[in-house]
């Protein structure tokens, strides 16, 4: 009997059931390899560097899905062909790509479109342009178009056998293009990164070069600042010279004698003169320093002696206030290399702080110490002042800084001080400790190594001569040459009431014709003179044989190292800066004239 | 892309060709760029070849002969005086080519020639198309696959039906615009920029009557498990050929078609499916000459359906085909082919219009277009292109977003 219709139709319908469950089993086969391929094609796009290395490997990865034998990368470049940017040969025998491809008819339609297979390469435009040895060994091609953010490019997977991609590759090839088109997208990144950080690097050599642009401009203006100073220093020195020249010469007498009155006044201009050319004196001082352009001159020195020295100076502004000076050096004998003067002037001016900010009768007390085993020394001035809170302290080596506006206008000074102590410390390779409390007076220690600054270069051979009075003969002639009147007055007169002869002169050139009919036994001459300045006039006279061991002192309102060695270094015998202690004149020119007789 | 389908049966070909050409014609801005002619052979194809070769150059022919009619959207077509149907499809941003060629070579190589003549003619030397339909004259259908194969690759899905006659007596033509013959096959290659989606299957499932074929050439089954094939089958059918076996030998076409031969050609997964051929003589003694070639060696099933699975079946195909694309969106079906064997439409022809329902209930309100064919070949869901009889293929027009 045949079979009903009914049952027949459910037989159907059962099988067309299992059939597309079967469909469905297969299809989620196919999704399962799509994804795994994503996956590890992601992988590769994660751990991948470089173009070089993500391409090959995500060919590599698309083997698997695609069962192609080879397969290649070409980017399209600006000209219009397509360059060999990766590839992958999985089989034994390597295919070589060609390096440049040109885009045809063919291509074009890949790249605006989607995959392509070729079942039959040799038919292809594109194709037919390479070896006949390439071509041999390539049946049929896939071509899929990547998309990158600018970048075009084409993915050929290549078989050996025709017509061997079709409808299950292409489908196939749709979907994973997006990974491949991401590695592009990766690559071109990655390049963009890259311009970015050339771009970033040349304004920074831009940047670079305009900042060492301004550094060159503010070392020309430091050094303009530098000569400002030295040209100020010179101006203002030297009437002031004048001024306190006379006003010592009129406090001796040497003019005539004074009233009580007038002594009290003289005492006063003195008093300001004084203070004023400390004031310049600190500024040209800090300015040095500053400029780095300070030599230590370092000589082995005697602590106690040092430390009884800078107490002497103060003991008037003790003894003015009734504060009791202490004293105590341990070791006794404690030596070490230092700059004498600049070590005497920090610690004056710690000394004179401490005296102007402790009350009356109160007590300022110096330690000089050697601490071991640090192979320190400190020299500590301590005092029953006022102190100084703590959120201060900091601020107290700035310069031209003052705690309390208020303390300035009752104190008095420049604010300069405390900065100079600090940048004389630390030239010698020390540093300032600051230990104070309101109301509990205050401690500031220099801490000195012993023994561990370099001696400097500086020639002392120049300084070296005898103080010692070697007495007066026969009148000595001491030509002064000086471009300013109240300065050849200044000197004329206190040389008059040395017991010297003078002879003056304007400039150098009068000097030298002064000479052709005198030759005096010591010559006084100012450096900074107009039209021929004193360098140029000592070294005419040392050029000439009978003036070559004339005794020249140079007088100077130039302070900075520079300007010295080139004086001494012109020919001269010595040199004062201005304005000159008459007392340390005096001694030089007794020394020189004591020596001149003795040749 | 575009789709659309006219059809018409005027007495006169030619004038019937033309009223078909205009209807069509209306749905297209511009022209379209191949038409489907599906003709029956009661017009004679040499009276359409004039109005064909007035076509615009640009519009290209794949033509053959339907058996007894056609079908459409708007229902089964039949008429004594003959009738034929128009499917004309249009793609701007893709390319199709047409070629044909007359048999006067191996199958093999005419495959291959027409192939070629169609990829040249899309201009698309060298590139896989993304389908290849064809329409052969029957008897040499496996060959015409293997031929297509050798040149494209087996992975390029074929689909198409063979030309048919009213009664199986040799008056089937294949035709392009500018020629007709009756011996050869006409190719149409696809290079869509949408998709095309495609299903191919029968209304049969096994009955459980199995035997090894013992002797067969060609097309003609000599015996199974070592006895006349005919008695064998007629042993499995109940005695359907007793009246033909009497007389030693005649047509036995419409006692067969629920009853076809089933060759194992593959399975999906763990559920086998047959290639069908389908017993169409009854040879002196004892033989069967069937539409598909028989191997020697090879096992063959006795396949079973009904007329109800033969109507359903067209529609559950249609079904089938848009049930491959992921995510489908009916607004972009533009149409659809169908390829329907002829004789199951002998089989279930008062019944013709159920199919037709089935097929528009699947597909929705677009326009197709089917053929009645002596062998329809198609791409099996594990990839293989076949020939078979008795089967059904459905090709969806399916658009780029």
């Amino acid at each position: 009997m045949m079979p009903s219709e009914v049952p027949l139709m459910e037989n159907e319908r059962l099988r067309e059931l299992l059939l597309e469950l079967e469909r469905a089993r297969n299809w989620e086969r196919l999704l399962r390899l799509e994804s795994d391929t994503l996956l590890d094609g992601l992988k590769v796009l994660t751990l991948s560097e470089s173009f070089e290395t993500t391409f090959p490997r995500l060919l590599q990865v698309l083997q698997a899905a695609f069962e192609f034998e080879q397969a290649c990368v070409l980017v399209l470049k600006q000209e219009g062909h397509l360059e060999l940017a990766a590839f992958h040969t999985g089989s034994q025998t390597e295919l070589e790509f060609p390096k440049q491809w040109q885009v045809g008819r063919f291509f074009e339609r890949v790249f605006n479109g989607k995959p392509i297979a070729a079942f039959d390469v040799l038919e292809i435009q594109e194709w037919k342009e390479h070896d006949s040895s390439f071509l041999a060994r390539v049946g049929s091609a896939l071509h899929v178009p990547l998309k990158g953010l600018s970048q075009k490019a084409l993915l050929i997977a290549t078989h050996s056998q025709k017509g061997y991609f079709g409808a299950r590759h292409l489908s196939l090839a749709k979907r994973l293009a997006l990974l491949a088109s991401q590695a592009l997208r990766q690559q071109e990144m990655r390049q963009a990164l890259q311009r970015m950080n050339q771009e970033l690097e040349v304004r920074v050599l831009e940047r670079t070069l305009e900042l060492q642009e301004a550094n060159q401009s503010l070392l020309e203006a430091a050094q303009l600042k530098d000569e400002f100073l030295a040209n100020m220093s010179h101006e203002l020195r030297t009437p002031l010279s004048a001024v306190l020249g006379m006003t010592e010469l009129i406090s001796r007498e040497v003019l005539g004698p004074l009233t009580p009155k007038q002594v009290r006044s003289l005492s006063t201009i003195q008093e300001s003169g004084k203070h004023l050319l400390t004031l310049i004196n600190d500024i040209l001082d800090l300015a040095k320093i500053q400029a780095g352009k300070v030599d230590l001159n370092l000589e082995p020195i005697c602590l106690q002696e040092l430390g009884t020295s800078a107490l002497n100076l103060v003991q008037q502004l003790a003894e003015n206030k009734r504060i009791q000076l202490g004293f105590s050096c341990l070791p006794f004998d404690l030596q070490t290399q230092l700059d004498q003067t600049k070590m005497k002037q920090a610690l004056i001016n710690l000394l004179s702080n401490a005296i102007k900010f402790t009350p009356e009768e109160g007590f300022v007390h110096l330690t000089i110490e050697q601490k071991s085993p640090l192979d320190e020394i400190i020299l500590a001035v301590k005092d029953t002042g006022i102190g100084i809170c703590e959120a201060d302290q900091g601020r107290l080596f700035q310069p031209f800084v003052q705690i309390d506006k208020g303390l300035t206008r009752r104190y008095g000074g420049t604010g300069l001080g405390l900065t100079l102590v600090k940048h004389i410390v630390e030239l010698h390779g020390g540093k300032v400790l600051v230990s104070s409390h309101p109301g509990q007076g205050s401690v500031f220690s220099l801490v000195l190594p012993i023994n561990q600054i370099k001696n400097n270069s500086f020639n002392q051979d120049n300084l070296n001569f005898s103080s010692r009075d070697s007495g007066l003969s026969n009148r000595p002639v001491i030509l002064i040459v000086d471009d300013h009147p109240s300065n050849l007055d200044l000197f004329s007169e206190y040389l008059h009431f040395l017991g010297y002869q003078t002879l003056l002169a304007q400039s150098g050139k009068e000097a030298l014709e002064i000479m052709e009919k005198q030759t005096p036994d010591l010559i006084l001459t100012d450096i900074q003179m107009p039209e021929m300045n004193g360098f140029e006039f000592i070294r005419i006279l040392r050029q000439n044989d009978f003036w070559r061991y004339l005794p020249i002192v140079a007088l100077t309102s130039l302070s900075m190292p520079w300007e010295k060695e080139k004086i001494i270094e012109s020919g001269a015998s010595f040199y004062l800066c201005k304005p000159v202690d008459l007392t340390v004149l005096k001694q030089i020119l007794t020394s020189l004239l004591k020596t001149k007789t003795k040749l | 892309m575009k789709v659309s389908v006219s059809w018409t049966n005027q007495p006169l070909p030619d004038l019937g060709f033309d009223e078909a050409w205009k209807q069509l014609i209306q749905s297209f801005s511009d022209l379209p760029q191949l038409v489907f002619v599906f003709s029956t052979v009661g017009y004679d194809i040499n009276q359409l070849m004039p109005a064909l070769l007035e076509l615009p150059p640009e519009v290209q022919v794949l033509g053959c002969t339907s058996c007894q009619g056609v079908m459409s959207h708007a229902g089964f077509l039949s008429a004594p005086t003959g009738g034929l149907g128009l499917l004309g499809f249009s793609d701007p941003e893709g390319a199709i080519g047409v070629g044909l060629a007359d048999l006067t070579q191996s199958a093999c190589d005419t495959a291959r020639q027409a192939l070629k003549q169609a990829i040249l003619a899309a201009d698309r030397e060298g590139e896989s198309p993304d389908l290849v339909f064809v329409s052969a004259s029957p008897g040499i259908e496996e060959e015409i696959i293997q031929g297509i194969e050798s040149l494209v690759g087996k992975n390029i899905p074929v689909i198409g039906g063979s030309a048919a006659d009213n009664e199986v007596s040799g008056l089937w033509q294949i035709f392009s615009k500018s020629q007709v013959i009756s011996e050869g096959v006409i190719i149409a290659v696809f290079y869509c920029s949408g998709k095309l989606l495609f299903a191919f299957h029968s209304g049969y499932d096994p009955s459980g009557e199995k035997a090894q074929i013992t002797q067969a050439a060609d097309r003609t089954l000599y015996q199974l498990d070592g006895k006349p094939a005919a008695e064998v089958y007629n042993h499995w059918t109940n005695g359907i050929l007793d009246s033909v076996l009497a007389q030693q030998t005649g047509n036995i076409l419409s006692q067969t078609t629920l009853f076809p031969l089933g060759r194992w050609v593959g399975q999906i997964g763990e559920i086998p499916y047959f290639q069908l051929s389908h017993p169409e003589r009854v040879l002196a003694g004892g033989a069967l000459r069937l539409f598909a070639d028989m191997v020697e060696g090879e096992d063959v099933w006795l396949m079973r359906g009904t007329p109800e699975s033969l109507i359903q079946r067209a529609g559950n195909v249609a079904r089938a085909a848009l049930e491959t694309q992921e995510q489908l969106d009916v607004h972009r079906i533009r149409g659809a082919l169908v390829i329907y064997c002829a004789g199951c439409m002998l089989t279930i022809q008062p019944r013709m219009e159920e199919v037709v329902l089935s097929l528009r209930q699947a597909l929705g309100e677009v326009p197709f277009l089917g053929a009645f064919t002596f062998g329809e070949q198609g791409c099996f869901p594990g990839g293989e292109n076949r020939h078979g009889n008795l089967m059904i293929s459905v090709l969806v027009f399916y658009d780029a977003l």
